[in-house]
């Protein structure tokens, strides 16, 4: 079930689930580390998302590995997981309209939920933070389209799953679940708009 | 829409380092995995990467119903030095048996062939011939029409069932034949018609895209691929002047 061909998939995993855990009720826990709730829920969500960046760009770096002649994918394939067969697959492993790898779309992705993030941790006093909250929120739901659609295409056209392509997956299935943490929080007159620095 | 004045809105200096970080972040990134990979795109034009592709084959001689599985990756060879003197060339035609322009240039491949028999480069050259069905009215093809076609055997269907496929100019056509009646490779593929030329390097990147070929370059594009490092062999040797 493990192969030591995938360990940079384990460490994405790791620090994508870590960031889950500090954002969600279980990293509670850990709150007098920081400077309030809030705080350790937006630290949560960038260690979440920037885990979410690194196996995007990964899976890219995948697309660019099958491109090579000869090229070969360097990860493992077992069960019904094997990422060489999806991402080398030319139907399916970029975006249907303009042919971008699928890999630079969820970099681009969750590059924008990081820097939205990072208004967020910064200037929380922010006139505009309803608006980019909303935003965290919507990045991640219009991601479950493609997401849905990938999902359907493995199960029922290829038969073989992608592992680096459903860490992407779990990546932004949290952090939708963790914006919308945030979003209610906003919306229940709780944020804490302290600013601080 | 609201503009956002920089140099006068407070909230834009607090988001410019976020933005410069993830901007960095996102260089740095399409730097690392472009330094770590040498891709090369998919498809067929020159310096792509001819797509894969798997189909049932037919090699001239064999019975009509004597078709065996065929995968073009796994005949070629990726690991090619680049040296132009060495390894096979492959030469792949998109043709519709009931098309008159691929009837007319039959003979091209049969001439090729026998000059690359004259000049003892015939082991550097395989042929791969994609039959496909043109979702033209009177387009109707079959297996036993592209065997016909590809042997000069008596069937009466070639030419939009114009003509008797015997009559067809050349001779029988060297190397495989692919059943791509269902057109799937073709649109793979997507070349704008037939018959549609190209040659891949042994390594199945793409040196020539002839298209139609109006021209009758095929042979010299051929010569100029593999001789290209020179070579010990008569076509080589009348091109190099030795």
């Amino acid at each position: 079930m493990f192969n030591m061909d995938d360990w940079p998939l384990y460490l994405y995993l790791l620090i994508i689930i870590g960031g889950f855990l500090l954002v969600s009720p279980f990293g509670a826990r850990f709150s007098s580390k920081f400077h309030s709730n809030q705080t350790r829920m937006i630290n949560g969500l960038l260690l979440l998302s920037f885990g979410g960046y690194l196996v995007s760009t990964h899976t890219y770096y995948i697309h660019q590995k099958l491109h090579e002649v000869g090229g070969n994918s360097g990860c493992s394939a077992f069960s019904v997981f094997n990422c060489g067969d999806v991402i080398s697959n030319d139907a399916y492993n970029a975006d249907p309209f303009f042919g971008i790898p699928w890999g630079i779309l969820g970099m681009l992705s969750f590059a924008s939920i990081i820097f939205i993030i990072l208004v967020l941790r910064k200037s929380p006093e922010d006139k505009n933070i309803g608006t980019w909250i909303n935003a965290l929120l919507i990045i991640p739901a219009m991601g479950m389209i493609p997401i849905l659609w990938l999902i359907y295409v493995e199960i029922f056209e290829l038969g073989v799953f992608c592992q680096y392509c459903t860490g992407a997956h779990l990546a932004n299935v949290l952090v939708l679940l963790s914006s919308y943490w945030i979003y209610d929080i906003h919306q229940s007159g709780l944020w804490d708009n302290t600013p601080n620095n | 829409m609201r503009r956002i004045d920089i140099g006068k809105n407070d909230d834009a200096v607090e988001w410019m380092p976020g933005a410069i970080l993830v901007v960095s972040l996102l260089l740095t990134s399409f730097l690392v995995v472009s330094i770590n990979t040498n891709g090369v795109n998919t498809g067929i034009g020159k310096g792509d990467m001819a797509p894969d592709f798997t189909g049932l084959a037919h090699l001239p001689g064999n019975d009509t119903a004597d078709w065996f599985s065929y995968r073009l990756y796994e005949h070629l060879d990726m690991n090619w030095s680049g040296n132009y003197s060495e390894g096979v060339f492959t030469i792949i035609e998109f043709l519709d048996t009931d098309c008159p322009h691929c009837w007319n240039s039959a003979g091209k491949l049969s001439s090729l062939n026998s000059q690359l028999i004259d000049y003892g480069v015939a082991d550097r050259v395989q042929f791969i011939i994609i039959a496909v069905q043109l979702p033209i009215e009177g387009h109707t093809s079959s297996i036993d029409e592209i065997v016909a076609f590809q042997e000069k055997l008596p069937h009466g269907g070639c030419f939009g069932d114009a003509k008797d496929c015997s009559t067809r100019p050349g001779d029988s056509h060297p190397g495989l034949y692919i059943d791509d009646l269902s057109n799937e490779i073709f649109r793979q593929y997507s070349p704008k018609g037939t018959p549609h030329y190209m040659i891949l390097k042994p390594n199945g990147i793409v040196g020539w895209d002839g298209q139609q070929d109006n021209l009758d370059e095929i042979g010299i594009e051929l010569t100029n691929l593999i001789c290209k490092d020179g070579g010990d062999n008569q076509l080589c040797s009348e091109v190099s002047g030795v």
